[in-house]
């Protein structure tokens, strides 16, 4: 039994550091290494796999079976499954053409497996998919593909790095299944992720990153149901799954801001991407929009807050049919919050100046220091130009400035979702409780089935055809 | 993750060099004040002196004089190149991105007709046919180089409009004005910037080379390429007369280059 | 992106092109009818003074005197039939003057561009590989050198060191490489500057891209990684630079066959110009601009050929 140890490692990387006094894999147990972005995990990752990370320093060993490993263990003994698979496949090479590669030069003799093709079928590919570019991909897909080649390469250990970033909930457990099959396979699986659905599905031991050390480590059961560490109960809590579920809403007047009917809309005019929906949302209320990557669930949005013209069907504000005029009156109160704030502020200018000039000032000057204040953020930031805020606060300043525009209708393109669940929370909590005091309208959107059950007072879901349905939770 | 590059080191000195340059066109010829194209056949061709700082080429003409001169003609028709055709081309992308549907597609295609034309061509057909001079040279030079500020602001500006955050300022009700005072304007600006550093070089390579051949600029006119050419010959006679002028246009385009690709920019979208 | 469609726009550009370059020539030329007439006279009657009388003589004989619109639609229908009409000044068909110039620069420019992607290829990728490193720094050093030095200079130097001084080549005598082989190396140096810049740059970013890690990760030997990987993505960029690489060679085939006094393309556009040849000048041009987008239009194939997955 061969195991993988980690001894009295110091790594750090710019701002970022962890130190961890000891560690121990063992073959056919899968470990997850959970915690907050900035905690260090794929330092970590770096570390036991030996793979170069720019501006890495470390000290310590990386022991295989008990000695200290004489070369990086990458090339023979740890398979690393990449952060991005899209940025870790050749663009220009079929994708099965690299899968053979890992047959002929890193084959498991153990492996049952003797060809692409026989692999493909296997991970849900057929043939033709092996013939493609990665770019003719979808992300799920690429990332069926990385572990297709974890699964026939010669490795005692995989070491997967995020591997259900950016994937809807159906990518999302075709992964986590496949993912069961290196533990079948008799080899070591450490799985890097701040999902903690993933961690509960895959892990038969859990180690909890606090800023910069352990914070807890123990078999996956005790961590989670029994956390010792505020790290972990701090995770825990803010996992989707475990938020409080939103007061319903009391019953109002019937009074709808938004109201779709028989919308229909298509870039391309043979395939809709949304055929006849219909769907009002009322002051007070969150909807819920839920759909695969690509339904069209963010052009769904921007039908709602007339930024996409429909090309059959009715769109109505506040009970009128939308014209120029109207959008002109009501234009600042129809706000969007987008997916990456990153995006949504000028690089170039600094911060105050986004606050000054281009957003509405409401009458009540104070407004923006209490919203300040209760998100937890300082004057000072105001200073600062988008790259030199970090993410979180980021995506703070964006709630901020959406909401001084007091807007009646607020559509929300999966907030934050590439950030942490604590930061994704406190968007949507902070939305919500913006909501039912101003009684403003809220359509969320998001591919977390279980965000929108928590929060959204109805959740649609849009299918790969384009239909509109209500689902409805017993 | 920083999005707007650090200036780099060649940056102060592209500034200084391109200074330098754009300094002794402006100042020079008032500073240096002798007339270029006098001649003195009695001191042809005489080494650098007392009298004639750089010496005289082969009719006895003052050759600093002549450099100088040379760097005022070349500056001035290349910056005038260069600003009309930032002024072109920033206007036509304009209307091409305002307009939209058949009124830019059919810009965008000239554009790309025009860009896809070998440039030094053109002025080579037209500058002697419509008489030479600088304001011929200028006319045909900026023919030929509009399209590309106009693909670069238009490209940038498309990236510029379709981005999250002139979208969210939009939504929070900002005027197209301010808009573009704010968050097109100071993005798009180093790049075009960045861009007429590179061709105020190239500009003053083509018309050296338009002199070395003889097309287009009258001979009386003080011209690096037209020195270069008219020395050549007495290139072991006079080897610092005809260096003079080789070493001012490597200086120029070696200075507008290192300014160009050390110009900090910020990326137009986010990513 | 189909072949087709390719194809179709590629020829609408050259189509548009053509018709430009036509009105541009035409248009200078005839909004100064007194002019032209009179420096065709001047051209033509070289010795005696120009008169009016001879510029109304040169003016019928070319059917100058006809509506400005017929002439118009009449020039441009010529050059779609590639009929250029003849030289002013020798009474030549200009369409024989570029197939016989033609020939001269094919060949140098053929050679030229070979030999410069030649000595470009190895030596930006051999500054790649030993990025930062002593010979990475001259031949940098070196190459920034040749691409900043206008291309008539390196013409001068080479005429100077190889045919003044040390008589390894003549300038005269139309063919044969004892005399060309310096026309072809004085090319190649020219385009070589830049193009191996090129091929540095793109093979450092392909050689830093993640791709490339993984690959190894996936047991790729390295001395097979830069070929199996690498090659086709560093040549994208490579050849989307060609366009400017054949832009260069334009202006070389003018500036360098002007210096050796080589009696091609350029050679004879820049004699056309000094004598006010309009037809020859005007075909001549045409010539040039169609043999580049010919070039481009070549480069685009090949760069579809490679990466035609990409398009769907």
């Amino acid at each position: 039994m061969n195991s993988l140890e980690a001894r009295n490692l110091k790594l750090s990387a710019g701002q970022l550091s962890l130190d961890v006094p000891h560690l121990r894999f063992k073959q056919g147990k899968s470990c997850c290494v959970v915690g907050r972005s900035g905690s260090g995990k794929s330092l970590l990752a770096a570390a036991l796999s030996g793979l170069p990370v720019p501006g890495m320093a470390m000290t310590g060993d990386v022991c295989l079976n008990g000695s200290p490993a004489d070369g990086p263990l990458w090339k023979d003994h740890v398979f690393v499954l990449p952060q991005e698979p899209a940025l870790a496949l050749n663009p220009t090479m079929p994708v099965g053409k690299q899968l053979a590669e890992v047959f002929r030069w890193r084959s498991d003799h153990a492996c049952s497996c003797r060809s692409p093709g026989a692999i493909s079928a296997e991970i849900g590919l057929d043939q033709d998919d092996l013939k493609k570019i990665p770019g003719q991909l979808s992300g799920g897909m690429q990332q069926r593909i990385m572990i297709a080649m974890a699964l026939v390469a010669r490795a005692s250990f995989v070491i997967a790095d995020e591997p259900t970033k950016g994937l809807d909930d159906g990518n999302k457990k075709r992964i986590i299944d496949l993912f069961g099959r290196f533990r079948t396979s008799g080899r070591g699986l450490i799985v890097i992720t701040h999902d903690l659905e993933v961690a509960s599905a895959l892990a038969d031991d859990i180690i909890v990153l606090g800023d910069g050390h352990i914070a807890e480590q123990g078999l996956a059961s005790q961590v989670l149901t029994n956390p010792r560490s505020e790290a972990t109960r701090e995770l825990i809590c803010n996992a989707p799954q475990n938020w409080p579920t939103a007061p319903a809403t009391p019953q109002k007047p019937h009074c709808p801001v938004v109201r779709l009917e028989d919308v229909t809309f298509g870039y391309r005019r043979t395939t809709p991407i949304l055929s006849e929906a219909t769907i009002e949302i009322d002051g007070g209320e969150i909807v819920g929009l839920l759909g695969p990557s690509g339904s069209g669930k963010s052009t769904f949005g921007d039908l709602c807050l007339a930024l996409q013209k429909p090309q059959s069907g009715i769109v109505q504000w506040f009970g009128s049919n939308l014209n120029s005029a109207l959008i002109r009156k009501r234009r600042t109160k129809f706000q969007k919050l987008f997916q990456n704030p990153v995006t949504s502020f000028p690089p170039n200018l600094v911060l105050r100046d986004v606050f000054d000039k281009l957003t509405p000032q409401s009458a009540d000057a104070n407004i923006k220091d209490e919203l300040m204040s209760r998100l937890g953020l300082t004057d000072d930031l105001l200073l600062r130009r988008p790259d030199q805020v970090s993410g979180g606060e980021l995506q703070r300043l964006a709630i901020i400035r959406v909401l001084l525009a007091q807007p009646s209708f607020l559509v929300c393109d999966e907030p934050s979702s590439r950030l942490d669940m604590s930061v994704q929370r406190l968007a949507i909590d902070v939305i919500a409780e913006y909501s039912s005091q101003y009684s403003s309208a809220v359509l969320l959107i998001s591919h977390n089935e279980t965000v929108l059950r928590k929060r959204a007072n109805r959740v649609f879901e849009i299918s790969h055809e384009g239909r509109l349905s209500l689902k409805s939770y017993d | 993750m920083s999005h707007v590059s650090e200036a780099r080191r060649p940056w102060k000195l592209g500034i200084v060099l391109t200074l330098l340059f754009v300094m002794t066109a402006t100042f020079g010829p008032l500073l240096y004040a002798v007339d270029p194209n006098a001649q003195n056949l009695l001191s042809v061709l005489s080494p650098p002196g007392a009298q004639y700082p750089l010496g005289t080429d082969q009719l006895g003409r003052d050759v600093l004089a002549r450099l100088l001169h040379g760097a005022r003609y070349s500056a001035g028709i290349a910056i005038a190149v260069v600003v009309f055709s930032i002024a072109l081309g920033c206007i036509l992308a304009g209307i091409a991105q305002w307009s939209g549907g058949m009124i830019s597609t059919s810009l965008v295609m000239f554009s790309d007709a025009v860009y896809a034309l070998p440039g030094l061509l053109v002025t080579l057909l037209l500058a002697d046919v419509l008489g030479g001079g600088a304001m011929v040279i200028v006319f045909l030079l900026w023919i030929v180089a509009w399209p590309e500020y106009f693909r670069l602001s238009y490209s940038v500006g498309q990236q510029i409009v379709k981005s999250d955050h002139v979208l969210a300022s939009r939504l929070a009700g900002a005027s197209g004005g301010r808009i573009f005072r704010l968050q097109v304007l100071p993005v798009i600006l180093p790049y075009l910037l960045s861009l007429g550093a590179i061709s105020v070089g190239r500009i003053v390579l083509a018309i050296a080379t338009l002199g070395f051949l003889g097309v287009g600029i009258a001979p009386p006119q003080a011209e690096w390429g037209m020195m270069i050419n008219d020395l050549r010959v007495y290139w072991q006679i006079s080897p610092i007369q005809l260096a003079a002028p080789v070493i001012a246009i490597v200086w120029v385009v070696l200075a507008l280059l290192i300014l160009s690709q050390s110009m900090p920019t910020t990326k137009p979208g986010l990513n | 992106m189909t072949l087709a469609a390719l194809l179709a726009r590629k020829a609408l550009l050259i189509l548009t092109i053509t018709l430009l370059v036509a009105s541009c020539s035409f248009w200078a030329v005839h909004l100064l009818p007194e002019n032209i007439a009179m420096q065709i006279a001047a051209a033509r009657f070289s010795g005696t003074e120009p008169n009016q009388q001879l510029a109304e003589v040169v003016s019928q004989s070319y059917g100058l005197d006809r509506p400005i619109l017929v002439q118009y639609a009449d020039w441009l229908a010529g050059t779609l039939k590639l009929d250029f009409g003849v030289s002013l000044v020798t009474g030549r068909d200009v369409v024989q003057d570029i197939a016989h110039h033609g020939q001269n620069s094919l060949r140098t420019v053929f050679w030229g561009f070979i030999a410069g992607v030649a000595l470009a290829v190895p030596t930006g990728y051999v500054c790649a590989r030993f990025a930062g490193s002593h010979l990475d720094t001259v031949l940098t050093v070196f190459s920034a050198a040749i691409s900043t030095i206008p291309s008539f200079l390196v013409a001068i130097v080479m005429v100077q060191l190889f045919v003044v001084e040390l008589g390894l080549a003549t300038l005269s005598g139309t063919s044969g490489w004892a005399r060309l082989w310096v026309l072809v190396l004085t090319i190649a140096l020219s385009i070589s500057g830049l193009l191996s810049r090129v091929v540095r740059t793109a093979v450092i970013d392909v050689r830093l891209q993640p791709f490339m890690l993984h690959a190894l990760i996936r047991g790729v030997p390295e001395r097979e990684l830069f070929w199996r990987h690498g090659l086709k993505n560093a040549l994208r960029p490579v050849l989307n630079y060609l366009p400017v690489v054949f832009m260069f060679l334009i202006y070389d085939v003018i500036v360098i066959e002007t210096v050796f006094n080589y009696h091609g393309l350029g050679w004879a556009l820049i004699n056309a110009v000094k004598a006010l040849d309009v037809p020859l000048m005007q075909g001549l041009v045409l010539a040039l601009v169609l043999f580049y987008l010919c070039c481009t239009t070549l480069s685009d194939l090949l760069t579809w050929r490679i990466y035609r997955h990409k398009a769907s």
